[in-house]
This record gives structure tokens, sequence and C-alpha cells, in this order.
């Protein structure tokens, strides 16, 4: 279908409400997917593969059981199909020592810190989807109204077709 | 001639000390034609090191000391065992005299030049055999004075040693004892934040719980003046008492109800709302007025209404029984010797480990336990220090078994196990030893510590600490008595383990 994924991976069911509702706006133009670890997120990954969504943002807590957040995101990183996927972090609990891990060998693109603000969150996801669209797609019109519309517009005006 | 003078000489080696010098100044007397003797009051120097002496001084009465200066200090070489003849040492070192001399009680001393002393030995054999005897017997004694003064300072060197191995081991210990002042004090600074934190957010938790519960009433009592008061009070109840789906069931679900309903977009949103089922949808929305959106809209709502307020009403819930354990944990040190519930201590600190046990299966083997006298905070530390060390081993992921039971007659054991690769043999008997490294100015503790407290906490309740390890499991066994009357019978019932 060719839809955009935003992946979740939070074990805290209150705290994954919490992030899925924030991603509400996002709603209509995105497929909004939650994993509560990193075994069920390879699942979700899957089947958007198989469904030919692609996965566009993963917001990851780092403290889940079993693989961690940010071995989960260098794993990602290693696989080309998912390189151009944005990879933010959200946690109050990730070390210094993994936080550079992140940032050197996952690609990391933003941290978020526990406890967090909806404007916040909200404008990290619109910057992040809004790279990705501008790195990945050609059509850039249909994302103008939800995500940066200036920043898209610049991108179509410098040479990105916009049909 | 040279024969009579070594018969002599030699013979001479065994008349008396006095009897020899008397003959040397006699026959010195005879060649020199009675040398005027000079009288020297205490402390007059004759000479300093290192002056060029043009002949030897002969003590006829008196004490000199040879010293000399070292380091701003007078170090004494010889006094009694200088002997009659003063600058001998002159005589080898091109006429420079070696010590510095002064006299120590009045003297009376004969000078005479090198070039007299030549001549008259020249011409009086038999002063020559008694100052070469004289010279001789000075030298040993000097020669033996040398050898133990040589052995003394070995004697004083090797008790330096021994004292500066003390110190050292002194320094090392003090290092330890204020290391162990200044965790402690560390840890009970802490301990007193980590109670007032935990006495300052019970307030706002109960708030928020009261806040929760009015939200609840008054949207009940709102729903009742509503037109779809009655699925607004069932959405209500369905999100706030409904057990969540795990994220792979809602999944499922999805999946499901796309296919009955022909539309994956409503399947999605129904699911994400808690309704499975195309009959509760429809039953829910046949009551609602509106457009099939606005109906929709209006589960919604209400579904993440109910669902805020049941995530307010556990995540309040957390924090008080966190809350709780925290206070339960701290305010245990200020209580000494009580009934101690063993479980409770067990399941607080269990509780403030929650942020590590993700990964680990905790299973409990309670037992039927009797409440234990003794110390609940220490013993809090002592099964905190356990868990902390298997949870280290085994890197946070695995699983910890904690056992109690009776240990009859008179005691109770607690084991915590864990499932980690194990302590390697020959490290088993030094893990209750205290050990620390101070590394880039910093003290760190290793297991050493926390076992070592561990240790001195279950001694001062009359228990015993036992280790049993291979990889795969570890246990580490505590035996406490129930009561201090039992303590007394346990030590005196057990000399040997």
């Amino acid at each position: 279908m060719n839809r955009i994924v935003i992946l979740c991976v939070e074990d805290e069911a209150e705290v994954r409400a919490a992030v899925l509702r924030d991603l509400t706006p996002f709603k209509p133009l995105m497929r909004i997917e939650a994993a509560e670890d990193v075994a069920d997120a390879r699942l979700v990954l899957q089947e958007c593969d198989k469904e030919q969504d692609e996965v566009g943002l993963i917001l990851c807590d780092h403290l889940l059981p079993g693989t961690r957040g940010v071995d989960f995101l260098v794993e990602l990183q290693k696989d080309p199909r998912y390189a151009p996927t944005r990879k933010v972090l959200i946690t109050g609990q990730a070390g210094q020592e993994d936080t550079i891990r992140a940032v050197n060998e996952a690609g990391l693109n933003h941290y978020i810190a526990k406890p967090w603000k909806v404007e916040d969150l909200q404008a990290v996801v619109r910057k992040q989807l809004t790279d990705y669209v501008i790195q990945t797609r050609d059509d850039l019109i249909p994302f103008i109204a939800s995500l940066d519309g200036k920043r898209l517009l610049d991108a179509i005006a410098a040479g990105k077709r916009g049909d | 001639m040279m024969d009579d003078v070594r018969r002599s000489f030699l013979g001479g080696f065994h008349a008396p000390d006095a009897e020899v010098e008397q003959r040397m100044i006699e026959q010195l007397d005879i060649e020199l034609d009675h040398p005027p003797r000079l009288d020297l009051p205490e402390g007059t120097v004759l000479f300093r090191q290192n002056d060029p002496l043009d002949g030897i001084y002969i003590l006829i009465e008196g004490k000199v000391s040879l010293y000399q200066e070292i380091d701003g200090r007078e170090v004494v070489f010889h006094s009694q065992t200088v002997g009659k003849i003063i600058g001998l040492l002159a005589l080898t070192r091109h006429s420079r005299s070696f010590f510095d001399c002064r006299t120590l009680t009045p003297s009376k001393v004969l000078k005479i030049s090198f070039g007299d002393l030549d001549n008259a030995l020249q011409r009086n054999p038999q002063l020559m055999e008694a100052f070469i005897t004289v010279l001789l017997r000075s030298m040993g004694r000097r020669n033996k004075r040398l050898v133990e003064l040589q052995t003394e300072v070995l004697g004083l060197n090797s008790r330096i040693e021994d004292e500066r191995d003390m110190l050292a081991r002194t320094l090392k210990e003090l290092q330890q004892a204020q290391a162990l002042l200044v965790e402690s004090e560390k840890m009970a600074t802490l301990g007193q934040l980590a109670a007032g934190v935990a006495h300052e957010l019970n307030n706002p938790v109960a708030a928020i719980d009261r806040a929760a519960e009015y939200v609840r009433e008054d949207l009940i009592a709102l729903a009742a003046e509503l037109p779809d008061g009655r699925v607004f009070r069932e959405m209500l109840s369905r999100t706030m008492q409904g057990k969540p789906f795990s994220t792979r069931e809602q999944r499922e679900f999805r999946k499901l109800l796309a296919t009955e309903l022909g539309d994956e977009t409503l399947a999605e949103r129904l699911v994400a709302i808690g309704i499975h089922q195309p009959d509760t949808y429809r039953n829910l929305a046949g009551e609602l007025t509106g457009s099939p959106e606005e109906k929709l809209a209006k589960l919604e709502r209400y579904h993440q209404l109910g669902g805020a307020l049941r995530n307010i009403d556990r995540c309040a819930e957390r924090i008080s029984e966190l809350v709780k354990s925290l206070r339960a944990y701290t305010r245990a040190d200020q209580a000494d010797g009580r009934e101690v519930n063993i479980h409770e201590g067990l399941e607080d600190t269990l509780r403030l480990f929650s942020n590590r046990l993700r990964d680990v299966t905790v299973e409990r083997q309670y037992g039927d336990v009797p409440p234990i006298h003794g110390h609940a905070g220490e013993l809090n530390q002592v099964w905190t220090n356990l868990i902390a060390n298997a949870l280290d081993a085994m890197q946070n992921r695995g699983q910890i078994t904690v056992v109690t039971a009776p240990a009859p007659p008179h005691a109770i054991a607690v084991s915590v196990i864990d499932n980690g690769p194990g302590i390697p043999p020959e490290n088993l008997e030094k893990i209750f030893s205290l050990r620390f490294t101070t590394r880039q100015g910093r003290v760190e503790f290793g297991l050493g510590l926390g076992l070592s407290i561990t240790r001195n906490i279950i001694a001062r309740h009359g228990g015993t600490i036992d280790v049993n390890s291979r990889p795969g499991r570890t246990e580490f066994r505590v035996t406490l008595p129930i009561s201090p009357a039992n303590r007394m019978m346990t030590q005196s019932e057990e000399p040997s383990p």
C-alpha cells in the first residue's frame, strides 16, 4: 500500500497509550503501530514489509524486556531496508555509554527524555518525518498539510517534482 | 739482628697494653730526649678533618673523641677505641687527618713530627716493636669497632624497614577505614534523602489518587445528564475494568475485524478503543445519534477518558507502592530490635529493584517462617546486597529464586539463588573479605564490601551465611536465629560448623 509507518516500541502499557495518543495528529496520513518489546517490533516490521508499507520513524524505549532499545536500533541501522528510517529514543534510563552507541552506531536522529511534553514530541516527529519524506519520496505534496509544509515547499522548489 | 727484632716483636704481642704503651713512651723519651708534654683542657680541638698534619699525638693521659660532621651533626666514630696514637690515619693519607679530634677530658699529649718519629723508629728496634704493637692493637680495636658499627647499622636498617612496612600497613588500613566511613556516611545521607523524598511524594500521590476518583465520580454523574449517558458509562467501565490486550493480540483482532467488516480503517479504530466484535460496535453505535463518523468519534472520546483515568489510577498505585516500599525500607533503619517479618523485607527490597528485574524471573518459595527478632533495616541491607550481587553476576538477565524456610529448632533460613555463571572456586574463600581499589581518585568497592558488611550484619544477629556455587547455580544461604535467646544457643551449639 506504500504507506509510511510510525512504530512505537514501549513495554509499559500506560506510557505506550500516552505516546500513541500524542501521535493522533499524524494518524490520517500515517500507519501507526505499537509493539511492547523488540520481538513484537520485529513482527510488526515483517507485517509492514509484507503489506509493502515502509517504516519511516521508530520511537523506541531503551529499557525493554529482552533486547534493549539501542541494540535494536543498531541492528536496524545495519539493514539497508531500515537505514533511511528515522530513529528516535524515548527514554529516561539509557546510560551515557548506550546513548553514545546509539548516536555512533544506530545513526540516532533524536533523543527524547522522559517525561516529555506533547508539543516537543509532536515537533520531533514532524521534523523527522519531513526529513524522511524529503529523502525517500518523489511526491511531497500530500505531506504538506500535516508535516513541515514550508520545508516541503522549499524542497519542491529546489528540484523535487511536485506532481 | 733481624731475628732478634722479629722474636721480640712477636713476643711483644702478648704483653699487656699498658706495659707496651709504657715501653713505647719510655723509648720515645730516650730517643727524642724527653719532648715536652702538652696539657690540654677539656674541649680542645687538636685538629679538624682534612687538616694537614705534620706529626702524630701520643695520648698520655685523658680521653679524646674522633668524629666527623655529617649533615651538620657530629657523628662520633671513636672515643673508647681511640688508643694512644692519634693521627694514625694521617700516616696513611698523605698527612691529612681523617677525623675531627677533640679532648673529652683534660688531657696530656706528646706531639711528635713524622721526621722525628721516623728517625727514632729507625734507630731503636725496641721502640719500633712497641710502636708497631700499639699501632696494630689500635687499628685492630678501631676495626672491630667499625664491624660493630656496621652490624648496628644493619640492625637499625632492618628495624627501619619493619617500621616502614608497619606504617604502610597502618596507612592502608586507615585509608580503608576512612573510605568505609565516607561511604557509610554517604549512604546514611542518601538514606535520609530517600526517606524524605518518599515522604514528600506521599502527599501528591494521595492527591492524584483522590482527584482521579473525583473525576470518575463526576463523569459518571455527568453521564446521567447526557443523552448518550448509558453508552458513555458503558465505555468508561469497559475501559476501566477490561483487561488490556497485548499489542500482538490487538493486531490479530484488527485483522479479524477488518475481514468481518470489510473496512480496515474502521477495524483499526475500533480495536484501538477495545471493541473487537462487530455486534458490540453495532449495539453501542445504535444508541448514539449523529453520522457514523460522529458516533465513532464519540466512542473514541469516551474510551480515551476511561483509559486516561485507568492509567492515572494504575500509575498512582505504582508510585504509592514504590513510596511505601521506600519508606518501609528506610524507616526500618530507625527501629531497633523488633519483630521482623522476613517476607515483607524481601518484598520491599525486590520492589525497589524492579527496574533491574525486567529480564529476571523471580521465583518465590516462601515457607511458613515466624517473625524474627532483629534489626529490619540491617536485614534489608543483607537482602539488597545478596540480590544486587545475584543481578550483577547474571547481568540482570535470568532467574532469581528466593527461598525461606524454618531451620529447626530455633532458626530460619533465607536463600538467594541465581542461575548466573557461578563464582570460580579460587575466589570463593575471598569473597567475604574486604577488598577495594582506588581508581582515578575514586574509591570503588567490589563484591568484597557488600559481602563483608552482609556477613557482619548476620553475625550481629547471631546468624551465619554460606555460599555454594557452581556454574548455573549460586546460592547464598543465610541462617538467622528467631530470638536473642536462641542466638546464644545457636552459637554455643555449633562451635564447629
